[in-house]
């Protein structure tokens, strides 16, 4: 199963589509979380979801905002959008009657 | 420097740690997002320790670590400090007691010139000796190299302390030593192929006699060992986890573009070399038989030649050398893709357009031709 920080990133990577990549994808899960997403762990995470088989990534063309630099691009997989998936039903699941689901009963 | 340009730098140190498409990666994400130096400095050194804790799962940099870092840092801390002590005694002797009119004697003339011989010859043993050791640590786990060379430089100054195991001499440690283990860290890890002054060290050691030709052949033992190691070697990489090769569309000598694309379905062995490269050319008749041997199988060998004088130099080259593949003139935007910054590079690419092994430096020809034989059988 997916830990919280890798299904942050397959979102972030899914809603980005073709633009999915390291600097991109930080933002993305920065503005979702509300919190700083580190490059550290953004990278070795990538490194863990891609030899799980849940990304593909390559490396992608320079641009001149980035000083000539290529970006590392980030591709979700069949089995990637499937492990998310699951993730999420069972958070959903999981949530179903605590207090801070929304539109459940309050059962503290 | 300032304190901002200090941190840029640091940012710039701390990256070269990192793999190169990576670096390239994460510098890029940094210029991207705008980050001020420390900021930047903080997430480029997070990665570092990340991927240096995460090398140390496998047995490559413990067995360095164990079988070399300690055993070596040990034996040249105390070589050091053996040569120190036996030397200063000399440089005192002469220093203080120095007078022109000396040199009227045949004998001290005679002794001034041995002692001065020996004593350059062993301080030059003893650089060659760290380097050796640095080498073949370098060799043993190239990407753990930043902690294994600090653990080493560690023991080769522990060989200081009182504490040490047979530590038998007073004296000084020895400077260029520690700085030689440590520079050749860096060689080593960088080009493995154009460290052409080495066996010019060594005949300088061999020479050396007595206590000190002690340390003459544990330099000679040690360079071997790290000349011997020292071919670069690759890792084939999984098919799963190989990336695509960055495409190219470069000219041959006809005119004809030739495409990584139109490559496909063949293994490309992609060269990057130049005429004045010394370890491109002793590469070059290697390709040369992989091509013809392997050719039917769906090898293409590739040299991109990153001359700067371009067809002119080049040209006259390939008339006076056997070169039976295809040779295309390289730029700079595809020698950047590629992540070149000294030559020889070798890149092994899949019939799918994936780098499966990269060599930085001189190849290992056995080596290259197990990766390749490997690469020919996967369709």
């Amino acid at each position: 199963m997916l830990g919280e920080f890798e299904y942050l990133l397959l979102a972030a990577a899914t809603k980005l589509g073709d633009d999915a990549y390291g600097a991109a994808i930080r933002q993305e899960m920065e503005v979702a979380t509300g919190r700083r997403c580190s490059i550290g762990a953004l990278y070795t995470t990538l490194d863990r979801l891609e030899a799980k088989g849940f990304i593909q990534t390559r490396m992608g063309d320079p641009t001149p905002q980035r000083g000539g630099r290529p970006k590392r691009m980030v591709l979700i997989t069949g089995e990637g959008v499937r492990e998310a998936t699951e993730f999420f039903d069972a958070v959903t699941r999981a949530s179903r009657g605590v207090s801070w689901a929304k539109g459940d009963e309050v059962t503290p | 420097m300032n304190g901002h340009g200090m941190t840029w730098w640091l940012v710039e140190v701390f990256s070269r740690m990192l793999a190169r498409d990576e670096r390239d990666a994460v510098r890029g994400d940094i210029a991207e997002s705008g980050e001020g130096g420390w900021q930047a400095l903080r997430d480029v050194l997070g990665l570092v320790v990340r991927r240096q804790a995460a090398l140390w799962k496998g047995w490559r940099p413990w067995l360095g670590f164990a079988a070399l870092a300690v055993p070596l840092g040990m034996e040249l801390g105390r070589a050091s400090l053996r040569t120190a002590h036996t030397s200063s005694i000399y440089i005192w002797m002469y220093a203080n007691n120095w007078d022109w009119s000396l040199f009227r004697y045949a004998g001290f003339r005679h002794d001034l010139i041995y002692y001065a011989a020996t004593y350059a010859l062993a301080y030059l043993t003893l650089a060659c000796s760290a380097w050796a050791s640095g080498f073949a640590l370098g060799w043993l786990s190239r990407s753990a190299i930043p902690l294994n060379a600090g653990m080493f430089c560690l023991t080769v100054m522990l060989a200081k302390s009182p504490l040490a195991p047979f530590r038998d001499m007073p004296g000084g440690g020895n400077a260029p030593g520690i700085c030689a283990g440590v520079l050749s860290h860096r060689v080593s890890m960088d080009r493995a192929g154009n460290l052409g002054s080495a066996p010019r060290a060594l005949g300088n050691a061999i020479g050396v006699e007595g206590e000190d030709g002690m340390i003459a052949r544990f330099a000679l033992f040690v360079v071997l060992t790290g000349m011997a190691a020292g071919a670069e070697r690759a890792v084939l990489q999984p098919a799963g986890q190989r990336k695509a090769a960055p495409e190219f569309a470069l000219k041959d000598s006809s005119g004809k573009t030739v495409t990584l694309k139109k490559l496909r379905g063949k293994v490309v062995l992609l060269d990057f070399w130049a005429t004045w490269c010394h370890g491109c050319k002793e590469e070059i008749p290697w390709f040369a038989d992989f091509q013809r041997r392997y050719g039917k199988q769906g090898l293409q060998v590739v040299g991109v030649s990153l001359d700067d004088e371009g067809w002119k130099v080049v040209k006259p080259f390939l008339g006076q050398t056997d070169v039976p593949y295809r040779i295309i003139l390289g730029n700079e935007p595809t020698a950047k893709q590629y992540g070149i910054e000294n030559m020889p590079d070798t890149y092994l690419i899949d019939r799918q357009g994936r780098i499966a092994a990269a060599y930085i430096g001189l190849v290992d020809k056995d080596d290259v031709e197990a990766n390749l034989k490997a690469i020919l059988k996967q369709r």
